[in-house]
């Protein structure tokens, strides 16, 4: 990678501490909280925002937005590298923003503030999108295995469980990567997790046994995912699941 | 980022219309609402959906939870009036051969 300028750093809902380190730590230009300057920001670090700054944070600039965790910094800790020619942006989230927060409007939006995309198609996508999280989120993150054999019950059991693994599990302190690539008219979302994987085989398989309708809760948010894509597939034994939009 | 819901007496039943966004946090307090209507002495109930922006698959799931715990009790839901991605995602699940949907 060839020697780019430094990133310029906006945090949002952090204390001005965390900036100021990040800017030292990552080489960047941190702008002061709140700074009205030529300098957009192009990497945005995330405290405590509410859902409609959320949601509208992501500008034609910007190449990163990452949820600020000391436990657990994004881009270990690294500093986002700046891949010039690429247009898109990177996004990434703790497991628990998945179920709290609005991340894939956020995308949406964000996408929308870059290219023409008709409203239809744009919430395709961030259903698509959202579903990806949901799935890398409680299946890869938190570990949930497939509920495919059980009945409605599955839900209750699913969000009992979800209660306890968010208030004290390991799960809570993963991450969910998201990448967003634009090529001319095809969007490329790739949603990855750091969990185990899954039988991905299988899981296709049973997504094509199934009957017709979404009465039974095993794989609804991928029908709907695969409904919605124009094209789905899983890479990393499952731990990446990459959705295109457009030919 | 959870629904808000405003429930109504109707003619004949009973109304849920429901607001925003409607995903899995929302479990808990819909499950809530889906019991407390069926200790109502209504026949059935409508579901309004018309000012909903965004359901998921979990939402989906809740829609269908109300529609057996009715079946149990002998009473009937109807879902009324999605929109936009909405719609989309009811059609996609092909929900109309599992509810009676009005515009």
């Amino acid at each position: 990678m060839c020697a780019t300028a430094v990133p310029v750093i906006a945090t949002l809902g952090l204390p001005a501490a965390i900036g100021a380190r990040v800017s030292s730590d990552w080489g960047g230009t941190v702008l002061p909280a709140g700074s009205r300057t030529d300098s957009a920001p192009e990497v945005l670090l995330i405290g405590d925002v509410d859902d409609d700054a959320l949601v509208h944070c992501v500008r034609p600039e910007t190449i990163a937005v990452l949820q600020w965790d000391e436990e657990v910094p994004p881009e270990g800790g690294r500093g986002p590298t700046p891949t010039s020619g690429v247009a898109g942006f990177r996004v990434s989230v703790l497991t628990e923003t998945v179920f709290e927060k609005p991340v894939a409007s956020m995308i949406r939006h964000g996408l929308q503030a870059r290219i023409e995309l008709d409203d239809d198609r744009a919430y395709d996508l961030e259903t698509a999108v959202h579903e990806a999280l949901v799935n890398g989120a409680l299946h890869g993150n938190l570990g949930f295995g497939s509920v495919a054999e059980q009945d409605q019950e599955a839900l209750a059991w699913l969000h009992e469980r979800l209660t306890e693994l968010l208030a004290d599990g390991a799960g809570k302190r993963k991450r969910i990567e998201v990448d967003i690539l634009i090529d001319g008219g095809t969007v490329s979302v790739t949603v990855s997790d750091a969990g185990q994987g899954f039988d991905v085989q299988a899981t296709l398989e049973r997504l094509r046994a199934k009957p017709a309708d979404a009465s039974q809760p095993a794989g609804r948010g991928l029908l709907i995912m695969n409904s919605m894509a124009d094209d789905l597939s899983f890479r990393k034994g499952g731990r990446l699941v990459a959705i295109r939009f457009g030919s | 980022m959870t629904m808000q819901v405003e429930q109504k007496e109707a003619e004949g039943g009973f109304e849920l219309i429901l607001s925003g966004r409607f995903t899995f946090t929302d479990y808990p307090a819909f499950r809530r609402l889906v019991s407390d209507i069926l200790e109502r002495p209504v026949s059935g109930y409508v579901i309004d959906l018309e000012k909903v922006e965004f359901i998921d698959s979990a939402g989906l799931g809740m829609l269908l939870l109300a529609r057996d715990e009715a079946d149990r009790k002998g009473r009937s839901v109807e879902l009324r009036g999605p929109q936009g991605q909405v719609k989309r995602v009811l059609n996609v699940a092909r929900f109309g051969t599992l509810f009676t949907i009005r515009g």
